[in-house]
């Protein structure tokens, strides 16, 4: 399958570790990501990190919708309340009936946030830490394949 | 029109003044708001933590007032938050037209800046257009939902 890997790139020098365990954990489960996007921008952002209002966001959004298009399910780090663009792209996938697994830091936003009240049954909502993520991630991939939830 | 008009909830208190007058100028154009989010939404976040029903809650009312709405209207400055990028979506997969604000001191560069389609107006706006901003852009929608 391939899988769509949404998170903010505002924090992501914080969250690289994170991303870089469920990058691993779609890999070892034998799927792949619809756009491999975190260690580019990470590097980009290492090497020269240019003002995000220089950057080209027309391109960014539509290498995401068009990556979006070619996925089988969605995987969101949504923690902190997340982005517009992480919200954006996740209505897209659950109205195209792909499954969304939501990921949340359970420290990150204590009174909730717009996307822990949204009910949808293609979404799979889950509290994670830097041990159990991968464990999220592979269970959330099997239950995909299954046709059932995680 | 059914209009529908969203900021973030975090920052409710100090726009107060701001949103205030976004609201006016849809009504005085004679139009209807959907949901006031401003008002409700503050009124219970003042009662304290929202824990997860409370936001099941709040998603059903917005999702409610997007699907009714005519057309939506955000203020994204500061980039906005994943609610509103849901309900950006929900609107345009609608065919709905969507008025993102960016106040022109807001710190540059997000997906709210290159988002693309035709139903989509972004405006800069500031203390002293914002009134103008609005009209214009209901105006054209009530132009063009006779026409359509």
């Amino acid at each position: 399958m391939i899988i769509y890997l949404g998170a903010r790139t505002s924090n992501l020098d914080h969250e690289i570790g994170v991303l870089r365990s469920i990058i691993t954990a779609i890999h070892i489960s034998g799927n792949s990501l619809a756009r491999n996007w975190v260690e580019p921008e990470f590097q980009r952002l290492e090497m020269r990190p240019k003002p995000r209002g220089k950057q080209d966001w027309a391109k960014i959004c539509q290498e995401n919708l068009a990556s979006l298009e070619m996925a089988d399910a969605g995987i969101f780090e949504v923690s902190d309340r997340s982005c517009f663009g992480v919200g954006y792209v996740a209505a897209l996938m659950l109205q195209a009936g792909k499954s969304a697994l939501f990921l949340v830091r359970p420290e990150s936003q204590p009174d909730g946030s717009f996307a822990a009240g949204l009910e949808d049954p293609l979404i799979t909502w889950a509290e994670y830490n830097n041990e159990n993520v991968a464990e999220i991630v592979a269970k959330f991939m099997n239950s995909i394949e299954i046709g059932g939830r995680a | 029109m059914i209009v529908h008009f969203l900021g973030k909830t975090a920052t409710i208190a100090q726009n107060a003044d701001l949103y205030n007058r976004i609201k006016d100028v849809i009504r005085q154009g004679g139009h209807t708001i959907a949901y006031d989010f401003s008002d409700a939404t503050y009124v219970e976040m003042g009662e304290g933590n929202l824990d997860k029903s409370d936001w099941a809650l709040l998603c059903e009312r917005d999702i409610d007032a997007v699907n009714r709405c005519e057309a939506l209207i955000m203020d994204v400055s500061d980039k906005g938050v994943f609610g509103m990028g849901y309900m950006a979506s929900m609107a345009l997969l609608a065919n709905k037209p969507v008025l993102l604000l960016i106040e022109q001191s807001a710190r540059g560069g997000s997906f709210t800046c290159g988002l693309e389609h035709p139903q989509i107006t972004r405006k800069i706006f500031n203390k002293g257009n914002i009134e103008v901003i609005i009209s214009e852009f209901l105006e054209q929608c009530a132009s063009e939902d006779v026409r359509g």
